[in-house]
């Protein structure tokens, strides 16, 4: 099939016809959780809603927004371990996963067969508009457990027709060995660990990434992959074009990169509603160029629903539209960081894909760094690791000075900038947690 | 895409919803039925998803 489209019809449908749709589902899934869910039916209770009261889009505002604190509150009670949230009968869940729980208590999350093929679903829109085709032979090298991560990326592929290998409890090198020997194609991961990964091919096997034919990358659970230096580094690297995704357990897989990789992420609005809301006001905002955070609804998840969700992802829509021919709206960048991790030192407000993206552009540097932020009396200090390559050591003070430089014009902050020998700070296998703001813990 | 082909499309998922409700009604006590109807229903869903529509396929297992 010659089509750049998964889905021909909904990726190129009129704004104007894809909104009204939208508003359809959107009363559908607020019936459906009122009726099914006594969680849900308490909430909306509560604020007074019922479903009849979603006539136009100036009423979907006024639906409570959801957050991991209310969906763990939702699941006390039976049926064990959904709770109240579970829209379907126990008998009716298919699937188990859980969030990773490093904010506290995991949300576990409950999919029917149909949520299941939805998530799938999901991924082929992703998959197709990054490329794979049939001929593809995909190494997924994912520990299949708990966690959504790439399971439904597995079944895409193979609802793609494409050959999947599940590399599974392999450790890193043997993955590495197995990719040379069925000469995969294409694999996903997090962009830590696909540098990680990098690194032990090159480092322990002897073995340039760049002669392995992979010729494409699909990244998720990190912002890298929207991050342009990290991207630039990850496709170096492995010779292969990198495209991004974004997606988590309690939403679902809700944007992608296309293949004419735009600078953003394309939001799959047939299949979700993506609202940004101001941080500071709470109101929407409709325009580009403003950063809020993402409400989201996923309109065919129906075991346990997602209903206006405040992910606390930090989007932007972004101008203009895609020379890829879709009309779904692309946000700027990607995921640009949590609200959680946005935060104010020394009056400034700093967010940590902003370091990033400093670091990650000077090829002097290795691929891994932390931040601390500490408070000392009355001032705050922002320190920054980083590992110095053998080959640059001896031009350490200009590229420290060129560093610092760099990290003021960018984020507007001055560090105290610490050089690690290299191979010494943490490797994160899925993951990373760079960010430390230690204000918080003294 | 042609609106004419989009309703053939959509005609023909609607009579494979209404043949799986059918299969699905009449499967009580025949397991292989029943659960490859309830695969068959999902996959119904996804294609009534693709065109935009509110799904009116259920949900039942043996």
């Amino acid at each position: 099939m010659k089509t750049p489209y998964w889905n021909p019809y909904l990726e190129t449908l009129d704004p104007e016809a894809l909104k009204a749709i939208q508003l359809k589902k959107f009363q559908n899934m607020i019936s459906w959780a009122f009726d099914r869910s006594p969680y849900y039916r308490e909430v909306y209770q509560q604020a007074g809603l019922e479903p009849g009261d979603i006539k136009t889009w100036d009423d979907v505002s006024k639906v409570p927004k959801m957050d991991k604190a209310r969906l763990k509150e939702g699941q006390e009670g039976d049926p064990f371990p959904y709770g109240r949230l579970l829209c379907q009968p126990l008998e009716e869940v298919a699937e188990f996963r859980q969030t990773s729980g490093t904010t506290g208590k995991p949300v576990y999350q409950a999919d029917s067969w149909a949520d299941w093929e939805w998530w799938s679903e999901s991924w082929c829109y992703i998959l197709w508009s990054q490329g794979y085709r049939a001929t593809d032979r995909v190494f997924i090298p994912f520990g299949y457990n708990v966690f959504v991560a790439f399971w439904a990326a597995h079944y895409a592929v193979e609802k793609l027709g494409c050959e999947v290998v599940p590399g599974g409890v392999l450790d890193t090198a043997s993955r590495v060995l197995k990719m040379q020997e069925l000469q995969t194609t294409a694999m996903m991961g997090t962009p830590t660990y696909l540098l990680n990964m990098a690194d032990v091919a090159r480092n322990r096997l002897g073995i340039d990434p760049e002669t392995l034919p992979i010729s494409r990358i699909t990244c998720a659970g990190e912002p890298g992959a929207s991050i342009p230096t990290t991207k630039k580094r990850l496709e170096d690297v492995w010779g292969a074009k990198v495209f991004d995704h974004a997606g988590a357990t309690e939403i679902g897989a809700w944007s992608y990169e296309c293949s004419e990789q735009p600078g953003g992420l394309h939001v799959n609005e047939g299949l979700f509603l993506v609202e940004i809301e101001d941080v500071d006001t709470g109101k929407l905002i409709t325009e580009p160029g403003r950063k809020g955070k993402m409400i989201i609804t996923a309109f065919d998840r129906f075991a346990q629903p997602c209903i206006r969700f405040d992910s606390k992802d930090i989007i932007e829509w972004q101008n203009g539209s895609c020379t890829c021919g879709r009309t779904y709206r692309l946000i700027k960048g990607g995921v640009q960081g949590r609200s959680d991790d946005i935060t104010k030192v020394k009056g400034v407000l700093l967010s940590p894909t902003a370091i990033e993206e400093v670091v990650r552009g000077f090829a002097e540097l290795s691929d891994e760094y932390e931040v601390t932020v500490e408070r000392i009396g009355d001032s705050e200090k922002i320190t920054l690791k980083i590992e110095l390559l053998p080959s640059a050591e001896s031009n350490e003070e200009t590229i420290l000075g060129q560093l610092s430089n760099a990290l003021r014009l960018n984020t507007n902050l001055g560090y105290a900038i610490e050089v690690h020998p290299l191979g010494s700070l943490p490797r994160y296998e899925v993951k990373a947690r760079r960010f430390k703001d230690l204000r918080k813990i003294h | 895409m042609e609106t004419e082909r989009i309703d053939k499309i959509r005609q023909g998922v609607e009579t494979l919803a209404q043949n799986a409700e059918l299969l699905a009604s009449n499967a009580d006590g025949f397991p292989a039925i029943m659960q490859n109807t309830q695969r068959l229903k999902a996959c119904i869903r996804m294609m009534e998803m693709a065109l935009g529509q509110v799904s009116m396929t259920t949900e039942k297992k043996a």
